[in-house]
């Protein structure tokens, strides 16, 4: 057996701990604060987008206060069905979104400023996420996965009222 | 082994070892880390001016390469995959022939294999600055690049296979006149090393050879980018633990020399070493936490065993750490923590190194941070990520390093480093 100097033990068991705390404050972040990754959902054909339902992209509302968007994105926009360079949603406050995306040629990225969002876009595969907007104010949604000569102004909003 | 050359007269603190190189091992060596040295003189050119460019103030161009990302993929794929590989290839034949005391396995492949590397370099960098290959380091699909952008990655890829037939080769000469005998802690982590990237690259060729290639040749138009981001990651976490191990190495067996101390626990070195050989072949989901396709439970699994690879750095962390300290107390410091700073600032050797670990402290509680999966989701893709490993691989890695340079390139160029 390997010897094992006494304080490289004390060591040991401050890194056991230290670890092991970190992993509880991991669980608790997902059953406490119920904070969520992408999850396999549900895949796409990406050269045939037109026969899915994310073939139409767009804001609706599904009670008071929840919304769904449906996100496609592409080189080099977020397409919400909403024309103009830089798309735009509006929400009240308090009001709950589901976000459906996938992307249509490369990979990209969705990250929603201040938000639980941060998802990849990858070609075949469907991206949802569930966010509620608590305070009032301009988030930007951003690609955050290089995606070509353009990616720096793939850049979407939500405004919260 | 014949007669070394003798080594240059210069300032003490740089003699390291006490002698000299063969003049074969000085060319061998010495190509691989001058090749690697003009890399990173062009990579890391770069890199201010990514930063200029960035500055919301400064907005200044990049010279050369204007379109950013080129820029980019240049700095990312010279520095990452060809600087690090040139480095450590040269480094293992020198700690292997040294460590072994005997000439490397048929030095004449060795040769082949560095043609088969500076090949691919020359490739890459042709595509590379005639901008047929914007697509950064990670190279996704289904942003294709020319064919010989990946036939210039193959080629790399194909040269350090060869280079570890010779090392463990060389390894199997020793141990045949050797029996029984425990091989030095340099080549056993060395030889670790190796184990880890043969496996590791199975990933990035399958994704090569099947996907990336075909595609960019035509040959089939359509591919699961998914699988690719699987099996690039499957080679791309193993890879920060190739450049790691070998600043281990310098930390483990050299820099005790390096300060007049001694190695703390030679045997939990080598768990060391074991512990992250087998948990970084498994890792690679934790750079796909916010991915789609992959499953909660891989996830989860993962992002546990990347807590478990972090362990044998902590572990590395407390030996170097009491290694440095016996330095201290040698430098006549008294107090519980005087010793952290009574270390040979003095000599560049030592300081370089010493300077790669603080940068490793910040390195290692951000990737700790970063495998925590749910603090993933507020830094996957930001700026946080460059900047953990500008502190790993541009800190720890690249400055241990420079530290051995400046004992290494004066045996190699068998003159002193500077005249006085
Ligand atoms: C003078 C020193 C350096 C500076 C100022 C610097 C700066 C930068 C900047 C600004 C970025 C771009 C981040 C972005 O746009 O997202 C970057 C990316 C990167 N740097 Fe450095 N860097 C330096 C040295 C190094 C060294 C020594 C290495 C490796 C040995 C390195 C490896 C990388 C890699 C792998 C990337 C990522 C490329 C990619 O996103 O594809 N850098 N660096
Ligand atoms: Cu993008
Ligand atoms: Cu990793």
């Amino acid at each position: 057996m390997i010897h094992i100097h006494q304080f490289e033990r004390y060591w040991m068991i401050v890194i056991g701990i230290v670890m092991g705390s970190f992993m509880a404050a991991l669980v608790a972040s997902v059953l406490v604060y119920g904070v969520r990754l992408p999850t396999p959902v549900g895949r796409v054909d990406p050269t045939h987008l037109e026969n899915t339902d994310v073939a139409t992209p767009g804001l609706t509302q599904d009670s008071e206060h929840a919304y769904t968007l449906r996100v496609v994105a592409k080189m080099w926009q977020f397409d919400f069905g909403v024309k103009g360079q830089m798309p735009k949603i509006t929400l009240q406050h308090g009001s709950s979104l589901k976000i459906v995306a996938t992307s249509k040629d490369v990979t990209h990225g969705f990250y929603v400023e201040q938000h639980n969002v941060n998802m990849m876009l990858v070609p075949g595969q469907i991206s949802e996420m569930d966010v509620v907007f608590t305070k009032p104010g301009i988030y930007h949604i951003i690609c955050h996965e290089y995606c070509g000569p353009g990616h720096q102004n793939m850049i979407a909003i939500i405004e919260v009222l | 082994m014949q007669a070394a050359h003798k080594l240059p007269a210069q300032n003490q603190v740089l003699v390291f070892p006490k002698a000299g190189l063969l003049t074969s091992e000085q060319w061998l060596v010495g190509s691989h880390i001058i090749t690697a040295l003009v890399a990173l003189a062009i990579g890391i050119f770069l890199g201010p001016f990514q930063l200029f460019r960035r500055a919301p103030m400064l907005k200044l161009q990049i010279p050369v390469f204007s379109y950013y990302y080129q820029a980019l993929t240049v700095h990312g794929v010279i520095n990452a995959l060809f600087f690090t590989t040139f480095f450590i290839v040269g480094f293992s034949y020198f700690v292997v022939q040294r460590s072994l005391e005997r000439p490397i396995w048929k030095p004449k492949l060795a040769w082949v294999a560095y043609g088969l590397m500076l090949v691919g370099l020359l490739m890459v960098m042709y595509t590379l600055i005639t901008n047929q290959a914007n697509v950064l380091y990670t190279f996704y699909p289904s942003m294709i690049a020319s064919p010989f952008f990946y036939l210039g990655l193959v080629l790399l890829v194909i040269g350090t296979w060869v280079v570890t037939a010779i090392l463990f080769m060389t390894y199997y000469a020793w141990r045949k006149e050797h029996a029984g005998e425990h091989v030095p802690l340099a080549v056993f982590a060395t030889l670790t090393n190796y184990t880890m990237w043969c496996v590791a690259t199975i990933g990035v060729a399958i994704e090569v050879l099947f996907m990336l290639l075909p595609l960019s040749l035509g040959l089939i138009h359509t591919t699961d980018p998914q699988t690719a981001r699987a099996l690039f990651w499957f080679f791309g976490h193993p890879l920060v633990y190739f450049w790691l191990v070998p600043a281990y190495i310098s930390w483990y067996t050299m820099l005790p020399k390096q300060t007049n101390s001694k190695i703390f626990s030679d045997p939990l070195a080598r768990v060391a070493f074991i512990v992250l050989l087998i948990f970084s072949i498994p890792v690679g989901v934790h750079h796909m936490y916010v991915d789609p396709g992959v499953s909660m439970v891989m996830k989860t699994i993962q992002g546990i065993f990347t807590f478990a690879v972090a362990i044998p750095s902590l572990l590395t962390a407390f030996n170097i750490g009491a290694m440095l300290e016996l330095a201290g107390r040698r430098r006549g410091a008294t107090t519980m923590i005087d010793w952290m700073w009574k270390q040979d600032w003095g000599n560049p050797v030592v300081a370089a190194q010493l300077v790669g670990m603080l940068m490793f402290v910040v390195g290692g509680v951000t990737g700790i941070i970063n495998a925590s999966l749910t603090l993933n989701v507020a830094l996957h893709n930001t700026s946080w990520i460059p900047a953990h490993f500008h502190m790993t691989l541009a800190g720890a890695v690249t400055m241990t390093f420079i530290g051995i340079l400046y004992w290494l390139l004066p045996m190699i160029r068998g003159r002193a480093l500077y005249s006085t």
